[in-house]
């Protein structure tokens, strides 16, 4: 998001708001009717929220929406010095943002996908993001839900203080649920105030990919310096290395003069792109292949994407596949990728030891007719599954071929599939909290995925 | 069921007679007892699982027990099996590159970092009592500690556990290489409280020692601008790796103790603040909260940059429990969270409801998270003065519940805590935390009588829904 628009939207705001807000009185009761209708007449339902969730690898179960956004959008409390905000599930991530740099915080991290997106679906997802604030996850960010459960009740798990015991974690087993134990309708998250600078910076390696792989992220993995990376590729274009660095003057000089040195020989210098949600200037190219029609940026105020938007933007018709193993595998693993996927861009998280994998061109050759209408049409066809089935496994070739010790877990990114209930505790997850099995009905994963846990031979 | 297990672990690790369960009738927790029918200490996994799955077999409730330093009742067995953990002290990998460790149950906190540090590692948390604390114990309990205001709390830092299910069968939650699959157990499972099962391995997250760490000690002479000088250091976007704020009270109560530190005996509060990290950057940090400090009424701040220093000053923190305990015969250790916001008022709350119960209530927390720790120091063998404290510190919860809080932030509810589960959540989320713990303990023989007040239980209840 732009800080001129921030700006342009506070002020609008601030007219309206003052700094604690509150209001909604019974804010579940439009959800939780709905979801008690749909229980007694037993017609299957699912949350919707902006209808941007990265659908793909269907069948999809005929599930009515309901939507959260209508009934559950705005701030509900926001006391700026407890660095907490309770806001409805169907705010959006741009909305967040505006409200909380109004008072100089942050939410810590900007998913994959579009700042439209709701909240409720980014928690629901666990949604990943690029070069968090220390990397935090989204796990670590949530304190408190209210949610509809499958069952109708109206639940109120966690609270709004940073730190809580009390009972067992409902809060924790809700975030990453994907809406099958219930439907989220109002989140308090943690916020942060606002390094003095919080820069995005930028080193290009101008040597062949391969050879800056093994250049850099042995030094990568073994840097100690609180500093979040990325490293990315597209076709065409040299790797990269991305760095979130933050706080004072001299802590973020030092950092970049670190960065230099991890970026190895033959490096480029050490591009200062400005605060992490400045927009750079319309010439820089999006360092993410963008084939065809967004599919997440249609609509969207934002002319002019930040450097962090282009990397959090997924391109239509791409399967894109999370991928992640020890970070001591990280250069036979890296290297495979490239190897296997040469046409892909790939996006390597340092901290986290996993990959963003944005395979091009899967263009659906029929879209299954009861494809919900507010779902993007861009299913990978049986024939693309099939030759992405053929790559992974070359893939765990090429990375065992070249010393990989340990096994690489594979799932599609948020929302493209919901796993089935695999373990028999998660089945008694299922069956506890949405008793009927009308709650967003599991889905049926992509064939390619049935095992999503493979291991190196 | 004496012979069965001892036949498992040795007759000499199941103790029975009263003389020798008696070290095991209390925890943390001044003024409750119970005694365990019988108490079994298996000393491996495999002794371990088998001494579940006879429980199991016979349908036996039992309490599983680390070092027993909770602060809450957890640990108590009512007459049933007590099942120690404390000879489970393997650490089983320790892999430098990918920054993890494996560890049994019984392994102590301090100790995986004592035993780290040769790789310019350690382990994060580090709840008060870390160097007799296990690290089983902390994943009961989700176990915070001054330096979780940076570092996050033990949730954070545990990626993997192999869970001993009640019903004996073993499940692997969490994934400390690969993305965990399905719904988030792991997470639910941390800070269950003994409740889901037994942690038989536990894969934690390493994470590296900062290159330099300065410490400040500020001096008020008003608890409610120390509480302000809090805020405003939050708020200025610098994440400090501790702050800790004691009162009079517990000063006065440190420095008449061998763990003397140094505080400023004439103040009204003390903040202790640690930055750490790259060495640049540090001494601008200092200042800012020097600034801070001293705009919001500090009478001095003191920067301490060598080890032995800064460890001074900690060591009178982390022994302030033990410097309380000189005073009478019972501490209680109270365990509560407030937004940062409401510290001020809540502090004179606390205040006012000490000197109407005529005790005298020990400030020593931490403050960054708004965790607050009220501690009273009493004899619990005075009846009187046993229900004047609990008095106290029935108001003192309800005062955090009132303000927005939550009745424990690192403690746990255990046995101490049930009463107030009513008050802080509605009946619906009580009955879902019953059918969380159903998946995992559907006899509810893990830890019974803990946590969720049965009452609230529709399904044990025997409610038909």
């Amino acid at each position: 998001m732009s800080n001129a628009m921030s700006n342009a939207v506070s002020s609008a705001m601030s007219a309206t708001m003052s700094a604690t807000m509150s209001g909604m009185p019974n804010a579940t009761t439009p959800v939780a009717h709905l979801v008690r209708e749909h229980l007694a007449a037993r017609r299957s339902f699912r949350p919707v929220g902006s209808g941007t969730w990265l659908h793909g690898g269907g069948p999809f179960a005929d599930a009515e929406p309901i939507a959260v956004r209508s009934h559950h959008a705005g701030v509900v409390e926001y006391e700026p010095g407890d660095l907490v905000i309770t806001v409805g599930a169907g705010m959006t991530w741009r909305e967040l943002a505006q409200i909380t740099a109004a008072h100089g915080q942050m939410f810590a991290l900007a998913p994959y996908g579009s700042d439209d997106s709701t909240l409720g679906a980014m928690v629901s997802t666990a949604a990943a993001a690029p070069l968090a604030l220390g990397d935090l996850l989204m796990r670590d960010l949530v304190l408190g839900l209210e949610v509809v459960d499958g069952t109708g009740e109206v639940l109120r798990a966690g609270g709004r203080v940073v730190k809580n015991v009390a009972g067992f974690d409902l809060v924790r087993l809700f975030t990453g649920a994907h809406g099958t134990l219930g439907i989220i309708t109002q989140l308090s998250l943690r916020l942060h105030a606002r390094p003095p600078l919080d820069r995005l910076m930028r080193v290009t390696m101008s040597r062949p990919v391969a050879d800056a792989l093994a250049g850099s992220l042995p030094a990568l993995i073994a840097q100690r310096a609180p500093l979040p990376l990325l490293l990315s590729h597209t076709p065409g274009q040299p790797l990269t290395l991305w760095a979130r660095v933050s706080g004072n003057a001299a802590r973020v000089a030092a950092l970049r003069a670190q960065l230099a040195a991890l970026a190895g020989t033959g490096a480029h210098e050490v591009d200062d792109l400005g605060d992490i949600d400045t927009p750079l200037d319309a010439c820089v190219e999006s360092p993410v292949e963008s084939s065809g029609e967004s599919s997440t940026r249609a609509g969207s105020a934002a002319a002019v994407l930040s450097p962090l938007d282009a990397l959090r933007h997924t391109p239509a018709n791409a399967a894109v596949l999370r991928l992640r193993t020890s970070r001591s595998d990280a250069l036979p693993f890296v290297q495979a990728v490239h190897r296997t996927f040469p046409d892909a861009s790939w996006q390597y998280h340092v901290e986290r030891g996993s990959l963003r994998l944005i395979v091009p061109h899967h263009v659906p050759h029929h879209v299954p007719h009861h494809v919900p209408h507010d779902v993007p049409h861009h299913a990978p066809s049986h024939d693309a599954m099939h030759e992405l089935d053929t790559q992974l496994d070359l893939l765990y070739h090429h990375a065992a071929a070249q010393g990989a010790m340990h096994r690489i877990a594979v799932a599609w990114d948020q929302g493209r599939a919901v796993p089935a209930p695999r373990s028999a505790l998660d089945q008694q997850v299922k069956a506890r909290f949405d008793l009927a099995g009308l709650c967003s009905p599991w889905r049926v994963a992509p064939e390619v995925l049935h095992d999503a846990v493979v291991h190196t031979p | 069921m004496s012979d069965r297990l001892s036949a498992i672990v040795g007759e000499r690790w199941v103790k029975s007679r009263p003389s020798a369960l008696a070290p095991y009738d209390a925890d943390g927790l001044p003024g409750y007892h119970a005694t365990p029918s019988l108490a079994v200490f298996p000393g491996t996994r495999e002794e371990l699982i088998a001494v579940v799955r006879e429980l199991a077999r016979t349908g036996t409730p039992f309490v599983p027990r680390g070092a027993g330093t909770g602060l809450s009742g957890g640990a108590l067995a009512d007459g049933v099996v007590l099942i120690g953990l404390n000879r489970l002290t393997r650490i089983l990998d320790v892999d430098p590159v990918n920054r993890l460790a494996r560890v049994e149950p019984g392994v102590v906190n301090a100790r995986l970092s004592r035993e780290t540090v040769k790789y310019g590692l350690h382990y994060a948390p580090d709840p008060s009592s870390q160097s007799v604390c296990t690290i089983g114990g902390n994943v009961a309990e989700n176990a915070g500690g001054p330096h979780c205001l940076k570092y996050g709390v033990t949730l954070n830092h545990v990626l993997e556990c192999e869970v001993l299910l009640p019903d004996g069968s073993l499940v692997r939650l969490g994934d400390a290489h690969g993305e965990s699959e399905g719904y988030d157990l792991l997470g639910t499972f941390v800070g269950s409280e003994g409740c889901f099962g037994i942690a038989t391995q536990i894969t934690v997250r390493l994470v590296p020692l900062p290159d330099a760490v300065h410490t400040l000690l500020a001096d008020f002479s008003q608890v409610t601008d120390a509480a302000r000088a809090v805020s405003r250091i939050i708020a200025s976007g610098i994440v400090p790796a501790a702050l800790e704020m004691m009162d009079n009270a517990t000063i006065q109560a440190v420095e008449a103790s061998i763990y003397a530190a140094g505080y400023p005996v004439d103040a009204a509060a003390i903040l202790l603040c640690e930055v750490d990290g790259p060495a640049e950057g540090l001494d601008e940090d200092v200042a800012i909260i020097r600034e801070a400090c001293m705009a919001n009424g500090a009478r001095a701040v003191r920067v301490a940059t060598e080890a032995a220093d800064r460890l001074r000053l900690w060591q009178g923190r982390k022994k302030a429990f033990g410097a309380m305990g000189r005073i009478a015969p019972s501490l209680v250790v109270q365990d509560a969270v407030v937004p940062r916001t409401r510290l001020p008022e809540v502090l004179a709350r606390i205040d006012a409801i000490g000197t109407a119960h005529g005790v005298r209530v020990c400030n020593v927390f931490h403050a960054g998270d708004g965790n607050l720790h009220p501690n009273i120091s009493y004899d619990a063998r005075d009846q009187e003065q046993d229900a004047r404290v609990h008095a106290a510190m029935k108001d003192i919860m309800q005062t955090c519940i009132d303000a927005g809080g939550t009745i424990t932030g690192e403690h746990g509810v255990g046995l101490d805590k049930i009463g107030y589960m009513d008050r802080l959540f509605d009946a619906p989320t009580l009955d879902a935390m019953c059918r969380l713990r159903s998946v995992f303990d559907p006899e509810r023989r893990a830890n019974p009588g803990k946590v969720v007040p049965v009452h609230s239980c529709r399904e044990w209840a025997g409610v038909v829904r």
